[in-house]
C-alpha cells in the first residue's frame, strides 16, 4: 500500500533552506532595529569574556617589559609635557589678546582591545569598555601615542566595536600640517590612503605630517594621522592626489583610548 | 540529538578559531573562512538541515561579532552553502576526484560571491577590482585551506 508524503516533508530541505533566507533577509533589513542592536550587544558582551583570561595569560609574560617601556617613555613624555605646558600657556595668551574663543577640551577613556578583526565586512577591534563606562556611540579613538585608530560604531553595556581607520569605509577630514590644506582622508584599493582632489598648488611634500582637521564632531583637531608619502597629479594636472602612510600600527594596539 | 549537540559544538569552537586566529591566516588582507569549510563538511557527511540551520546560526554570530553592516550576509551565504553541500551527503565519494574540487570551488564561490558582492556593491571599487582582487584570492586561499583539512579528514575518500 503506498503511503501518502506530504509536500512540505518531501520539500523539507528546500522549506528550511527557504526559511533560513528569509529570516536573514529580515536581519538584514532590519539592521537598525533596536532589538538587533540588543542581540549584537549580548553577542559582544559574551565574546568578551571568552577573551579575559587569554588577554590575562598574554599579560603575564609582557607585563615587565611593558613597565620598563612605559617608564622611558613616561619620562620623555614628563620632559615634552613641560615644554608643551609653556606653549599652550602662551599661545592661550596670545589667543585671548587677539579675542579668539576657548578650544574644546575632552577627556579620555583608557579601554583594552579584546580582538581585532580584519574581515570581509569591515577593519574591527573590540574593546572592553561599553555603554557603561560612559562610551558613547562614534567616539573617536586614539592609540597611546594619541595616533588616530578609529571610531566606535557599536556599543555594548561593558564593551564596543571600533572601526578602525584602515576600514574602507572609513572617512575623515584631515589637513596637512605645513601647508594647512585641508581633505578627506579615504582608502583607495590601488593607492592606499589618499587624500583626494587636493588644488593643484598646494604645497605638499612628502614626508609633511597629516593630522584631524577638528571639522567634524567625534575627532577633536590636531591628531596624528600620518604622513605624506605620494603626491600624484591627476585629471590633467588640475588636482593632486595625495597619498598618506598611516602611523598606527594596527596590528600592535594592545589598548586604547576613547575620547569623550 | 548527540550529533546535533556535537557539531554546534564543533561549529562553536570553528567561530571562536575563526574570530581569534582567522587573522594569523591573513595574506595580503585576504582572511579565508573556516566557518564555510566547516559547513561545507556538516552537508557532506553529516545532514542538510544541520548544515542550513548551523550555517545561518553561526553567521549570524560571527555577523555580529565582526562587521557594523549587514548583520545576517554570512547566516545567508552559509545556509545556501549548507543546503548545496547537503545535495552531496553520503554521495560525495562516488562523485570522481576533479568534480569533487569542482563542487567544493562552486560552493565557496557561492559564499564568497554573496558575502563580497553585497558588501561591497555601495562602495567605490570597481566589479573587476572586487572579483580579481578580494573574490578569486579568497576562493583559491580558502580553496587551498579546505583540501588540506579535507584530505586530513578523508572527506571524499572512500
Amino acid at each position: 500500500m503506498a503511503t501518502s508524503v506530504s509536500p512540505i516533508s518531501r520539500y523539507k530541505s528546500l522549506v528550511n533552506l527557504v526559511s533560513a533566507i528569509v529570516l536573514s533577509l529580515v536581519l538584514i533589513a532590519s539592521n537598525n532595529s533596536p532589538a538587533l542592536i540588543r542581540a549584537r550587544g549580548i553577542v559582544m558582551d559574551a565574546s568578551a569574556y571568552l577573551y579575559v583570561p587569554i588577554q590575562w595569560v598574554e599579560t603575564l609574560f609582557t607585563i615587565e617589559k611593558d613597565y620598563h617601556k612605559l617608564q622611558q617613555s613616561h619620562v620623555k613624555a614628563q620632559i615634552e609635557l613641560n615644554k608643551y605646558k609653556n606653549l599652550v600657556r602662551e599661545n592661550q595668551r596670545l589667543r585671548n589678546l587677539l579675542g579668539f574663543k576657548g578650544e574644546k577640551s575632552f577627556d579620555v577613556i583608557p579601554a583594552n582591545v579584546l580582538s581585532n578583526i580584519g574581515s570581509h565586512t569591515m577593519n574591527s577591534l573590540t574593546v572592553d569598555q561599553g555603554s557603561q563606562d560612559g562610551v558613547k556611540l562614534l567616539s573617536g579613538v586614539v592609540d597611546a601615542q594619541a595616533q588616530l585608530v578609529g571610531k566606535i560604531v557599536a556599543i555594548s553595556p561593558n564593551t564596543a566595536l571600533v572601526q578602525l581607520i584602515n576600514d574602507k569605509n572609513f572617512r575623515v577630514s584631515v589637513r596637512e600640517m605645513r601647508s594647512r590644506d585641508v581633505g578627506i582622508l579615504s582608502y583607495n584599493l590601488k593607492k592606499g590612503y589618499i587624500i583626494q582632489d587636493v588644488p593643484r598648488n598646494a604645497a605638499v611634500i612628502a614626508g609633511d605630517s597629516v593630522v584631524t582637521s577638528g571639522f567634524s564632531d567625534i575627532f577633536p583637531e590636531h591628531i596624528f594621522v600620518g604622513w605624506v608619502s605620494e603626491i600624484s597629479p591627476v585629471i590633467e594636472d588640475y588636482v593632486k592626489s595625495v597619498q598618506v602612510d598611516l602611523a598606527t600600527d594596527f596590528n600592535r594596539l594592545e589598548e586604547v583610548f576613547i575620547l569623550k | 540529538m548527540i550529533d546535533t549537540i556535537k557539531y554546534s559544538l564543533l561549529g562553536f569552537l570553528v567561530l571562536i578559531f575563526q574570530w581569534m586566529l582567522g587573522d594569523v591566516f591573513s595574506i595580503y588582507g585576504l582572511t579565508p573562512s573556516f566557518l564555510v569549510i566547516f559547513i561545507i563538511y556538516v552537508g557532506l557527511t553529516h545532514s542538510q538541515l544541520h548544515a542550513i540551520w548551523l550555517g545561518f546560526f553561526l553567521g549570524f554570530i560571527i555577523d555580529a561579532l565582526t562587521g557594523t553592516h549587514l548583520v545576517g550576509i554570512s547566516g545567508l551565504a552559509l545556509s545556501v552553502v549548507g543546503y548545496f553541500a547537503g545535495i552531496f551527503h553520503g554521495r560525495i565519494t562516488r562523485v570522481p576526484i576533479i568534480m569533487q574540487y569542482l563542487l567544493y570551488t562552486g560552493f565557496l564561490a557561492i559564499f564568497f560571491v554573496i558575502t563580497v558582492m553585497i558588501t561591497f556593491q555601495d562602495s567605490q571599487w570597481a566589479i573587476g577590482n572586487v572579483v580579481f582582487l578580494i573574490l578569486l584570492p579568497k576562493t583559491i586561499y580558502t580553496l587551498g585551506l579546505l583540501s588540506g583539512i579535507f584530505i586530513l579528514l578523508r572527506v571524499g575518500a572512500e
